[in-house]
């Protein structure tokens, strides 16, 4: 049997990092990936005539400042949005409004009133913002991990909070659990302004604006906005490639093994102590620390089993709610789509389709009943082809639909086509010619993305970010730490504290706990 | 639907709010004084004609308890022993095929959630019976196990003889096994062709025998069992009589002399199995269960908890709750259960104490009783002594064969 210092299960950026920062500590690192590359649920698949593209995650939200700077990541080639990223929101009447990069730091479209009324809930926002940033690079303090330093650091950001001033200290506890739909209507008028950001802060999660606690999806989603390299966000045209390549050839500099189509199957654990893995073909390793950068879920309960787990932690990981609620549509396109004469199509802009907060509020009705949504909202990113394949100078839309059950009612491929035919109909109202240019069109649902990406329920972020799965409360308040009541193991996935999108903390602070355990 | 059917059916929550076991009407007829108390939802007798000769046909006669309150839970299936062995401290792979182990079960801090009997019916079936309910812990357990789990709470219903001449009826009853069963096992047997299953096991540290069997046999057979020990004094007893005989024996009940992790909301109540005086179950040679993590820690940083101890007491005033302290000063802990015993004759009780290890404090200690008379109080200080449980042993109890009174 091969032994290694560290195991590393899966291949995605959070075990890219933690693979790569451990290696870089010198220890002899072995990474294994079920599938043929890295990159997880943000690696290129083959979409097309031999193109490839990350087939889910064409988020081009920014990557965690900390994770560059650590990794050294910023001599590789990594492609941001050097300008921002403009939103238009798309209301298909000829008034789109058009969303300035940074979160609306301007918008085209508004009366002057509303943007002034608008630049004072910002503020605010992005001031509340802050508690999230600052918990982000935290080890949460929780049950297993109550050092000194920890709670220093707890205390200390709550003492910056309060420093704020009584009025804001005040204004933040009456909002963090309120809903998104509350706070734009007490300030705010234009119906697709109120629907961009419900829009934006309950993609992902189930969630409707209406639904308490909503707000938080926003909070969470702009202080990772503050918080990534520069405050910029990935390029839309091969950013998530970039920084996807970036951790590979620093994990790889730093002398990682990786080994791909190697699914394991289960740990190898005796007396709660994990000392190795066993793969799917039989193969096993051993290894004092292994960590697990996929679900918790699966994590527990397929390679750790049951039989090696306390009941109190299989039901609160059962409970877990992990079933995915966004679907991912990718088109291929013959050229950009040609829109009706007073509009134009600006390349580096993300396209939002959430007419108002109404819409939002009842796609998410209809998800809570497990039917597709009538109308369904989506955002869309559209992206040249400029790699040397037959495909040069075709175009991509990479388009998420918010929503969506993870199993919808009825026939698995009819109410795909449904949903994709009622996509495919709204963009058509705003670019009359897209049907005709199409190439190639694919859908991935939930459970789709579950079984293609062993990612249990399919979800993006694992299990919900909601109000009771952050912090130390991610993913079960007993084990929020990485570590794990397994000797020897850690989990570093997407679904530990802070989770979320590309943004890579996850893997970070879980290197960070795993090389203070060592040091001890 | 005909009329009496249409009677049956309806809805009783409201017009008859406890259960009544299929014994019930037996023990009914039996009753005199009519004292009856809510066990887990069965309307149990606490005594049906006199507590003293209840208790006294325990230790003299023969007596019969209903038992059909109780959980029992049926697990069957490829995995049941692995499963078993995941929620509970013993190894059950040492539990051999027929035989019942007193058993508990913890949650991931150690914490006993309950106590219970498992009797290994065969190498896959299983049935565990508990003071509390516990089907969803059960399920949850169970997860990744081939095995399935079912309340046969209300399906199955049981008797307890206790007593010397327990072992004589069975004989008469034409159960001739009876001769060769040794305490802690158990065997099939038919009584008017109903099949039953008896183990030598009892909650009174006498000889006695519990015999579980499908609800339709009830009636016929605690018909032939009464007739049976016409002439053997056997005697319906109630809750109270059992309680005295058990107490005697130092037997700890869920709930009433330690509290269920289950039902704790104070967390500095929960009791791990070393401090219910049951650290000799735990086997931490065998594999993974439920809370081995918390226990083998915890040995670390023993001394400091409450612990169960049985304890005499001078005098023969009643101790129930009585508060314990040390050098009549510092108070250490509570009485759970108390009894005068007529067997000992003696004071006895059983208490949870905080006392670490020193063995000056443990000499030293007392009980404050307020013993009221006539209308006034009369505080006491009586001295206390440790001492190790049961507080009877009766040979009768493990003797192979069991003797013919």
């Amino acid at each position: 049997m091969k032994s290694y210092d560290v195991i590393v299960i899966g291949a995605g950026h959070n075990g890219l990092i933690v693979a790569s920062k451990l290696a870089s500590s010198g220890r002899r690192v072995l990474l294994l990936e079920a599938s043929e590359t890295y990159g997880g649920m943000a690696r290129n698949e083959v979409l097309f005539e031999g193109f490839q593209a990350p087939e889910l995650a064409s988020n081009a939200l920014g990557i965690s400042k900390d994770v560059v700077q650590d990794l050294g990541l910023n001599k590789y080639e990594l492609l941001f949005n050097e300008d921002g990223l403009k939103t238009v929101g798309l209301s298909l009447k000829n008034d789109d409004i058009v969303f300035g990069s940074e979160f609306g730091k301007s918008i085209e479209g508004i009366r002057e009133d509303e943007f002034r009324r608008w630049k004072e809930l910002r503020k605010k926002f992005f001031n509340q913002s802050h508690l999230f940033q600052k918990l982000a690079s935290q080890i949460p303090v929780g049950r297993n991990q109550k050092t000194f330093a920890s709670k220093a650091n707890l205390i200390m950001t709550a003492a910056k909070l309060r420093l704020q001033g009584k009025e804001q200290f005040q204004e933040l506890l009456r909002m963090i659990t309120m809903c998104i739909a509350d706070l734009v209507e007490e300030e705010l008028e234009t119906s697709s302004l109120k629907g961009l950001i419900s829009f934006d802060s309950t993609l992902g999660i189930k969630l409707g604006p209406r639904s308490p606690t909503s707000y938080l999806g926003l909070l969470y989603k702009l202080s990772q906005m503050k918080s990534s390299y520069e405050e910029k966000s990935l390029s839309i045209n091969g950013g998530v490639t970039s920084f996807i390549n970036a951790l590979f050839k620093s994990a790889e500099e730093n002398g990682v093994d990786f080994l791909f189509k190697s699914k394991v199957s289960s740990l190898n654990i005796s007396d709660s102590v994990a000392t190795g893995v066993k793969l799917e073909n039989g193969v096993e390793y051993s290894a004092k620390t292994i960590v697990s950068s996929i679900s918790p879920v699966n994590t527990f309960l397929d390679l750790v089993g049951p039989k090696n787990l306390e009941t109190d932690l299989t039901r609160r990981i059962k409970a877990l709610r992990c079933s995915g609620n966004t679907s991912k549509l990718n088109i291929i396109l013959e050229e950009f789509p040609k829109l009706h004469a007073s509009q134009n199509l600006e390349s580096n802009c993300r396209y939002v389709y959430a007419p108002s907060l109404e819409s939002v509020e009842s796609n998410f009705n209809s998800l809570k009943y497990n039917e597709l949504p009538s109308d369904p909202n989506f955002e869309m990113y559209f992206s040249k082809i400029t790699s040397g394949s037959s495909l040069n100078g075709a175009v991509t839309a990479s388009i998420c639909i918010q929503n969506t059950p993870y199993t919808p009612k009825g026939e698995p491929k009819k109410s795909k086509q449904v949903l994709m035919n009622k996509v495919i109909t709204t963009i058509q109202k705003w670019a009359p010619e897209f049907t005709k240019s199409i190439l190639f069109k694919s859908l991935l649902l939930p459970n789709e993305t579950e079984k293609k990406y062993f990612v249990a329920g399919g979800h993006w972020h694992h299990s919900e970010l909601q109000i009771d799965s952050l912090y130390s409360l991610r993913p079960t308040f007993d084990v929020s730490d990485y570590s794990t009541p397994i000797d020897g193991l850690f989990i570093c996935g997407a679904g530990t504290h802070p989770g979320g999108n590309l943004f890579g903390l996850s893997g970070l602070n879980a290197a960070k706990k795993i090389l203070r355990e060592s040091s001890k | 639907m005909t009329k009496s059917k249409e009677r049956k059916d309806r809805d009783i929550t409201f017009s008859e709010p406890l259960f009544r076991s299929p014994f019930y009407d037996f023990f009914a007829e039996q009753e005199t004084e009519g004292h009856w108390y809510n066990w887990n939802g069965y309307k149990s007798p606490t005594i049906l004609s006199d507590e003293e000769l209840e208790y006294f046909s325990i230790r003299s006669t023969c007596s019969v308890f209903d038992i059909s309150p109780l959980n029992k839970y049926r697990i069957i299936g490829p995995q049941a022993e692995d499963f078993l062995n995941k929620l509970t401290v013993r190894d059950v792979a040492k539990q051999n095929v027929a035989t019942v182990k007193y058993t508990l079960w913890c949650d991931q801090e150690g914490f006993v959630i309950d106590d219970g009997t498992l009797f290994r019916i065969s190498d896959n079936d299983f049935r565990l019976c508990s003071q509390e309910k516990h089907l969803p812990w059960l399920i949850d357990t169970s997860h990744g196990f081939d095995v399935e789990i079912i309340d046969e709470s209300k399906h199955i219903c049981g008797i307890s003889l206790q007593g010397p001449t327990s072992a004589a009826i069975l004989r008469l009853l034409g159960v001739n096994r009876i001769d060769n069963l040794k305490p802690f096992h158990l065997i099939q047997a038919k009584i008017s062709n109903y099949p039953i299953m008896i183990s030598r096991t009892g909650f009174t540290g006498d000889l006695g025998y519990e015999i579980f069997m499908k609800n339709n046999a009830a009636n016929e057979i605690i018909e032939k069992i009464w007739a049976a020990g016409k002439n053997h004094g056997l005697t319906a007893i109630g809750y109270n009589a059992l309680n005295m005989a058990r107490i005697e024996a130092g037997f700890i009940v869920a709930n009433i002399d330690f509290i269920s992790s289950d039902h704790a909301i104070r967390s500095n109540r929960c009791r791990r199995p070393d401090d219910l005086g049951l650290g000799w179950l735990v086997d931490l040679d065998k594999g993974f269960f439920n809370g081995k993590k918390a226990i083998v820690n915890s040995e670390l940083e023993n001394g400091k908890a409450f612990k169960i101890y049985a304890l005499e007491i001078d005098g023969k005033e009643p101790v129930e709750g009585s508060i314990i302290y040390y050098n009549k000063k510092d108070e250490v802990g509570t009485v759970t259960s108390a009894v005068w015993s007529p067997m000992a004759k003696k004071s006895i009780a059983i208490a949870q104490l905080k006392l670490g290890s020193s063995k000056s404090i443990m000499e030293n200690l007392w009980v404050e009783i307020y013993s009221l008379k006539e209308l006034q109080y009369y505080k006491l200080m009586k001295k206390v002594s440790i001492v190790k449980p049961p507080f009877i042993n009766l040979a009768r109890r493990s003797s192979c064969p069991p003797v013919n009174f």
